[in-house]
Parts: structure tokens; sequence; C-alpha cells
């Protein structure tokens, strides 16, 4: 079983408007506290390692300058969550726009010590490669993240139903995909 | 939601799944790469030092642009004058500030200490070896001297800080005192993670360097650590690695791209002055550019290179390469990976009774030394011995093998004056492998310290360490008690 993501991590108000600021160090406190989520999102959505800390690396100066805007700061999670997933996506866009050949490869089977769950991750990770970048998206938000509807519909520009019916159709393709019927 | 038990599973699994997506980093060079005008550390790499260490200062100049636009403008000035320079003097190709590798001879390095300069001690030995030992509550980190005395530096938990996952009593340590440890992942977690332990300060937090638990990862004789990150394969089917270079003291990561690693096994092998890796038959510089043809000078830490990077190969009478007669060590030439067969010989046995089993590179990455297993009666002896040249052997030492043992392997330490060797017992069926005792080049022999052997660190280093006891005989083992009927 995966670690959990660190929900817990709370970042005081005074910490983020220092950062907002421009003060490196409490930047760097909320990056010790998300960049890991974000990373996890990001390769979810990406399927490839490099291109998952790109995209968060790509992230980071986005929301520093947008983190004066951000008027909750206990709603930091989610918006940095949501700021890496759109980069993520965006990152893929470019790269079918620039006709960059990526051969997609989410080597999981290197990783794992069992059998099973070696073969698991492997079949996962090729489900996923025919899904869209905006269902990998969502299934990220949902799963890895762990956001609820109202949530997963605020970073996504979506209605909570739409949100959901979408979850559901993309959860049954995975499941067909999968052979779990 | 989705919230049956596909659901659950499917949440499970993607969790596992991005756990891929994790690299080490260094926080705060990500805080200022991202205040310092948008710059991506990773992909800046030129250049990045002088945007971190600007950061700051344009932050501060942001603060008061309200007041007065003219600061930020004179900063952007001053950044763009520095980048230029910084292009011009050539440094932007540079991707990591390397440690100094004082020596690249095979004599002993001096290394950089990781804290304040300690104060060395005159007395103390060329090298200490440093071993693990596995503890009720952790794993025990002793510094053993040639002697046999011995103290404990550091006491390492079971686990890693953040990590549920135990830590396996089997390292490596670097010449400048940084231990790397791994975690077990139990077939539970996609990936495997190494602890990397300074050993100069035992309250020092270890850093986490996660890894796909394909490819063990080495030390840089000047302490960087390089570990595989996962496998990548092409649609033709061709396969390849790439390399994560962790310096342990910055946190600092860069990834070294397409690399073929040497060896069947295959292994992380550095340059001896800490250069490159070998990729193929020439070497990847790990500050960045394309390979470069292995310096004919060169040495290496993995014994199985030699100067120059040569190699050598067991040979026996039937197998692959035409005219052995009988069992051979030949010298070949790494670029000459292809012609298999061609070479010099530098030991060839005529006596029946006696093969080599193992050979590695003497410390001058020249002259070998060799295990040979011999029978002479009823003894069966395992000989180590060296070879200045080819056809020169010199025994230097030999152990008499209890009944059942045989197939002698052997191992050194950075000096060439000693040689832990192992040997296996029982059937062909069911080969253990068992411990033996270390030959010393004088001929003596000493019993082996309990525990793993995770290296050797200059002597007058590791006596300048705190640490946590003073040297003393090592413990006594606890008898074990035998049941009674």
């Amino acid at each position: 079983m995966a670690s959990e993501l660190t929900v817990g991590s709370r970042i005081a108000a005074s910490v983020v408007a220092d950062a907002a600021a421009g003060d490196a160090t409490a930047l760097a406190r909320i990056v010790a506290a998300h960049h890991d989520d974000m990373a996890r999102i990001c390769f979810v959505i990406c399927g490839n390692q490099d291109q998952a800390q790109d995209a968060v690396q790509a992230a980071w100066p986005i929301a520093w300058r947008k983190l004066g805007s951000l008027r909750d700061h206990e709603r930091l999670r989610p918006w940095l969550m949501s700021v890496a997933a759109n980069e993520a996506r965006q990152l893929l866009r470019r790269q079918r726009r620039d006709r960059v050949v990526e051969i997609e490869v989410a080597d999981v089977g290197s990783y794992a010590d069992d059998p099973h769950a070696r073969a698991g991750l492997l079949d996962l990770a090729a489900a996923l490669r025919h899904l869209s970048a905006d269902d990998r998206m969502i299934l990220a938000m949902r799963h890895v993240a762990g956001f609820d509807a109202t949530e997963i519909g605020r970073a996504l520009g979506m209605s909570p139903s739409g949100v959901r019916s979408r979850l559901a159709r993309v959860t049954a393709r995975l499941r067909s995909e999968l052979g779990d019927d | 939601m989705t919230d049956d038990i596909f659901g659950l599973r499917l949440t499970r699994d993607l969790q596992a799944y991005a756990e891929g997506g994790l690299r080490p980093i260094d926080v705060l060079a990500i805080a200022r790469g991202a205040i310092g005008t948008g710059t991506r550390p990773r992909a800046s790499r030129a250049g990045f030092v002088l945007v971190a260490a600007t950061a700051d200062l344009v932050a501060a100049a942001r603060r008061r642009t309200a007041a007065s636009p003219l600061p930020l403008v004179l900063v952007a000035a001053l950044l763009l004058v520095a980048l230029i320079a910084l292009a011009l003097s050539g440094a932007g190709g540079r991707l990591l500030n390397l440690p100094t590798v004082t020596s690249p001879s095979p004599a002993p390095m001096v290394v950089a200490p990781t804290a304040a300069p300690p104060t060395l001690a005159v007395d103390a030995p060329a090298y200490e070896a440093i071993y693990l030992r596995p503890v009720a509550d952790g794993i025990d980190v002793v510094a053993v001297r040639p002697d046999g005395q011995e103290r404990l530096l550091r006491r390492i938990g079971t686990t890693l800080p953040d990590s549920k996952f135990p830590l396996v009593s089997d390292g490596s340590v670097s010449e400048n005192g940084w231990l790397a440890i791994s975690t077990s992942s139990s077939g539970q977690l996609p990936i495997a993670a190494y602890g990397l332990f300074d050993l100069s300060n035992p309250t020092r937090d270890p850093l986490t360097v996660p890894y796909p638990p394909v490819i063990g990862g080495r030390w840089s004789p000047n302490g960087l650590f390089a570990v595989s990150s996962a496998r990548t394969c092409a649609a033709d089917g061709t396969c390849w690695m790439a390399i994560n270079i962790v310096d342990p003291r910055t946190g600092m990561t860069i990834e070294l791209g397409r690399i073929g690693l040497f060896g069947g096994g295959p292994s992380i092998v550095w340059a001896r002055d800490g250069s490159g890796i070998l990729d193929g038959g020439q070497l990847k510089p790990v500050q960045g550019g394309p390979d470069v043809a292995v310096d004919p000078g060169l040495l290496f830490t993995d014994r199985r290179v030699g100067r120059g990077g040569s190699l050598y190969i067991l040979l026996g009478p039937g197998g692959d390469c035409p005219g052995v007669t009988a069992p051979t060590i030949r010298e070949r030439d790494l670029a000459s990976d292809f012609s298999y067969c061609n070479g010099t010989d530098w030991y060839v046995s005529h006596d029946k009774q006696e093969r080599p089993t193992e050979v590695i590179f003497a410390n001058d990455g020249r002259s070998l030394l060799v295990m040979l297993e011999r029978v002479s009666g009823q003894r069966h002896t395992a000989v180590v011995g060296r070879i200045d040249s080819p056809g020169h052997f010199v025994q230097l030492a030999t152990y008499d093998l209890p009944a059942g043992g045989s197939n002698p392997e052997f191992s050194v330490d950075p000096d060439d004056s000693a040689f832990p060797i192992e040997y296996s017992t029982g059937p062909s069926s069911g080969v253990t492998f068992v411990q033996g005792p270390i030959l010393h080049r004088d001929g003596t022999m000493s019993a082996v310290p309990a525990g793993s052997l995770a290296g050797y660190v200059p002597g007058p280093l590791v006596e300048s360490w705190p640490g946590v006891g003073s040297y003393g005989p090592a413990p006594v083992p606890t008898p074990t008690p035998v049941p009674v009927p």
C-alpha cells in the first residue's frame, strides 16, 4: 500500500503571506509540505517521472506569482494540486503541439518486488495510457489527492454533478480495461 | 463516488503507482528558483546557482517596487550582466558543483570533511572497516581497526523517518563517511528507498533517496551517491537506465540521461577521480556533456575494471575461446568487448589440481589479485596470490578449507593487505556461502567481525568523528542456548 498523502500538513496563514511577499524560506516550507503530492498527481497525468517533475517545477513559479491572490489559506493544498495538475495537462498538450515524440513508459515493473503488485501496476499503467489527460487528471484528483466532487469541480471549472458522472464513466472504462467486470 | 470494492482497489493501486513520480528535491532551491523570476531549477541548470543567490535580492526589490520601481530595474540589469559573464566564462555547462577530488592516484584519498575540519589522529591506521550489526532496536554502525579494536559510531533505528518499511542491515559507506542503507519494500511498495547517514554527525537526520530496487547505489570517491532511476524501453525493444546523482551534503540531485551500465549485473562503476561513470566502453561525465573516451591512466572504483578500462576474463578448456587448453586468466581491453577472446594471458594453470576461482585488479589498476582453489592429497586450500606481470604469480596467503568447503571467493581492503574470504558448502543443489576468516598479506589470519562489511574509510577521518563510544575489544557473542531434548 502506498504511503498516504500528507493531507494533514497545515501551513499557517503568516507563512503563506511571507512566501507571497518573496520570503524564500517560507516558500520552501510550502514546497516541503506539498511538492511530493503535486509530483504524485502529475505522475498519474503524465505517466513519466521526468515529465511529472518538469510539470511540478513549472507549477511552482506560477503558484508563487498567484499566491497573493489566494484568499483562504486553508485552500492552499487543493489550489496547489490544481495548479500542478493543470501544468501537467498543459505540458502534454505542448508536447503534442510541438510534435515531441515521447515514448510513454511507466516502467512500474522495475519498481515492484512482488510479481502480483508489479503485474497489477503494469496493467494499470497501460489502462491509464488509454485515457485522456483530462480523465487521468480527474482520477488523480479523486484517488491520489483525495478530493471530493466539489473540490475537483472547483479546480477544473466543472459542476460537482458533472465531475461525478465523468468519474463514473472513467471508472467504468478502467474497470472494463482491467478485466474487473 | 466510487465506494465499491473496485473503487477502493483503484485508490490503493493509483496511490502505489503515483509513488513513481517522486524524486529527492532541494526545497530551498525550488523556492528560490520559483521566486527568482520564475526560473526552473532543474531545467535551468546553467547559471542556477547565480539565480538562486540573486533570488532574495529580486524578491526584496519586488517588495519595494510599490515605493519605487527603480531597484527592480537595477537588479534586473545586474542579473543580466552576471548571466552574460557566466555564459562567457563557460560555467553554464556545469551541472553540479562537485567536491574536489584531491588525488586520482591509487594512494589513500584525502577527502574533504563533511563538518568542521576535524583534528586528524596521526597514529590512526590507514583505513578502518565499517560494519553494520542488527540489534534489537535498530542497526549499530561500528568502526573496526585492523587490530580488531572497535567502537560504536552511530545507532540507526529500524526505519527511515516517514517510512514504515524496515532498513536492512546491509549497506555501503563512502570514503568521506556517508553510509547508504536501503529499506526493504517487501513487495508492498513499488519504490524502495536509501537512507544516507552522515557518520561524522550521529545526530544529523538521514537523507531519503527513492529508487527502483534493481541496481544497487554506488558511492563516488568524492562522496556523490549514484542510484538508478527507472529502466526505460523504446518501441524497438532496446532498454536503458538513467542514473540519479545525489550530493548528500546539499540534497541536490541531477540525472544523467541514457546510460549503458557495466557488466551483466549491471553495475554503476565510478572513475576513481569522480569524473564520471562507465557508459558502455566510454565515460559519461558527471558534469554533463557527451561521453568521452576512457583515459589510459584512469582508475575505477570497481576492482573488476583496471587502469584505462582494462578487463580480465577467466577461461577454461572447451569454452567459447579456441586454443584454451587449461584454466586461464586473460586480460582484455574495455573497447574490445566484442572481440571476446583476444587479449594477453596473465596466468595459465597447468596443474590439474588447481583452478582460479576469482580475479580482481590490485589497487594500482594494473596487477591482478587472484584466488586459486587447490587440492593436494587430503588438503583443500584457498590461495590468494598477486600477479604483477603475465606469468609471474606470487603467493600471499593460504587457508585450509574445512571438509565440504569449495569455490572460495575473496574481497580486499583498500591497501591490498587484508582478504576476507567466503566459500560454499553443501551439495550443488543447495549451496550456501560461509564467511571464512580474514587472510592478511603477512601470512596471519584473523576472525571476521560480526555483522556485514559496509566498506572502508581512512582511519584518521574515522577517529576524528565523535562517535558514541570509545575503542575496545569486540564484544563476545552471547552463546545461543542449546535446546535440551
